[in-house]
């Protein structure tokens, strides 16, 4: 029987789907979900209290010969985990100190950092790649993931990471989350917008040269957006 | 705060979503007293969820990463190679050397029941501070942060502060903002810190 699911903190498509014993895109590309495709455009960014719906398992048959081996392949591919990893966002007015090399590295990609990413005790060590990107394969379900940058150095350091509580930039904790993971720090996503969070996002819009207004118009969202969730 | 903590997305496959992570960077330049750069020097910062230790590099900058910035930290630091209790100096210059809490230990003063002496060398530092990060805000405490960070603290207003700071530097003791405002902004953002010739008061 199909089900109606809501949206919970950490759930997106791939992991709803997975549940289900369903490709992602089965389930993303049902006709019952076309207004939620829209309102989302991403599978994987969802807010609490969407409704999806979760159609049943079909039964398909294949016809094939015996004694011979086949392969079947499932659509949509892995679920992934994507980190790009960046330099500080320029200083702010007042910021301690810097210098011409560490403020040329403000804001590009980290490249060949060397890293440890545990997700759900699957170990992953290696360098991030020449965009400082680190990539992996992650169970559609996975929740909790750390990262450590520099192991083992006087630099270390460790964020932990919960996967599928990433919510629409349309929403304020959306706008928070990705100020904070962007440099621009706002506190607590909380889904408020206090006086933390206008001013982190002044220190955004100032840093991408948009009009400074610490509000969180729909310009300002989108180049949040792109900022931190495209190449 | 606990450890800095991210929320991002899963990748279906097939798509191409990104989490973009950039800490913020924090980066303080240790000075000795009469502000000389100390490079190499031992150093421990404390956060509120952590401690960092280490040397700073050549030209004394200590830099780590936060995802958080948070309003203070508190930063301990020494000579790379000081022995960590300091013999006193019986006769030391006037106002050579600041007292430190780890002179306190060795004297004798200081050492008692309740003032347990440090077991490991590597606990103590010669110089401590608590250094402000967060520096946004109205000129006045704006500038009264900058002079804490670089060691002007004695007195209580900021007037007192900045005469403190134009004294050390054989400046006329206006005590007024805008006289020392530029170079105090320049000197504190940029690590580029002049000697003075009275030394400030550390830790």
């Amino acid at each position: 029987m199909s089900d109606e699911h809501t949206v919970k903190p950490g759930d997106c498509i791939s992991a709803i789907a997975f549940a289900a014993g369903l490709p992602w895109a089965t389930v993303w590309n049902h006709p019952r979900n076309t207004a939620l495709k829209q309102k989302r455009q991403n599978p994987n960014i969802l807010a609490e209290g969407d409704i999806v719906h979760v159609p049943d398992l079909e039964s398909k048959q294949e016809s094939r010969g015996t004694d011979q081996r086949h392969r079947f392949m499932v659509r949509g591919g892995p679920t992934r985990l994507r980190l790009r990893i960046m330099g500080p966002p320029p200083p702010r007015s007042g910021s301690t100190g810097a210098d011409g090399e560490r403020a040329r590295r403000r804001n590009e990609p980290l490249r060949y950092l060397a890293y440890v990413l545990d997700v759900d005790g699957q170990l992953q060590r290696g360098t991030t790649d020449g965009s400082g990107l680190i990539e992996c394969t992650i169970r559609p379900n996975a929740r909790d993931g750390r990262l450590v940058l520099e192991p083992g150095t006087e630099r270390e350091f460790s964020i932990a990471l919960k996967l599928g509580e990433l919510e629409p930039v349309e929403a304020m904790r959306g706008v928070q989350a990705r100020l904070n993971n962007l440099g621009f720090h706002c506190g607590r996503v909380d889904g408020i917008l206090g006086p933390r969070t206008h001013r982190a996002l002044r220190r955004f819009q100032s840093s991408v040269g948009l009009r400074v207004t610490g509000e969180a118009d729909a310009t300002t969202r989108n180049r949040l957006r792109d900022a931190h969730d495209s190449a | 705060m606990g450890e800095a903590e991210a929320r991002v997305a899963r990748t279906a496959g097939g798509l191409t979503h990104l989490n973009t992570l950039a800490p913020a960077v924090v980066r303080l330049r240790l000075f000795d007293p009469f502000t000389g750069p100390m490079p190499r020097a031992r150093y421990r910062v404390t956060l509120a969820d952590r401690t960092i230790e280490g040397h700073a590099d050549a030209a004394a900058w200590v830099e780590f990463r936060v995802l958080e910035i948070p309003e203070t930290c508190v930063v301990e630091w020494d000579d790379d190679e000081a022995p960590a209790l300091v013999v006193d100096d019986p006769d030391p210059p006037p106002g050579s050397r600041p007292e430190s809490p780890a002179e306190k230990y060795i004297d004798p003063a200081w050492v008692g029941p309740v003032a347990e002496p440090p077991t490991a060398v590597t606990d103590t530092y010669r110089y401590k501070q608590e250094v402000y990060l967060e520096l946004e805000m109205d000129d006045e405490e704006a500038a009264f942060r900058r002079l804490h960070n670089l060691g002007f603290t004695l007195g209580e207003t900021l007037k007192e502060h900045i005469r403190e700071f134009e004294k050390a530097y054989d400046r006329m003791a206006a005590g007024e903002l805008r006289g020392v405002q530029d170079t105090l902004w320049d000197w504190h953002d940029t690590g580029g810190v002049s000697r003075c010739t009275r030394p400030r008061a550390l830790a």
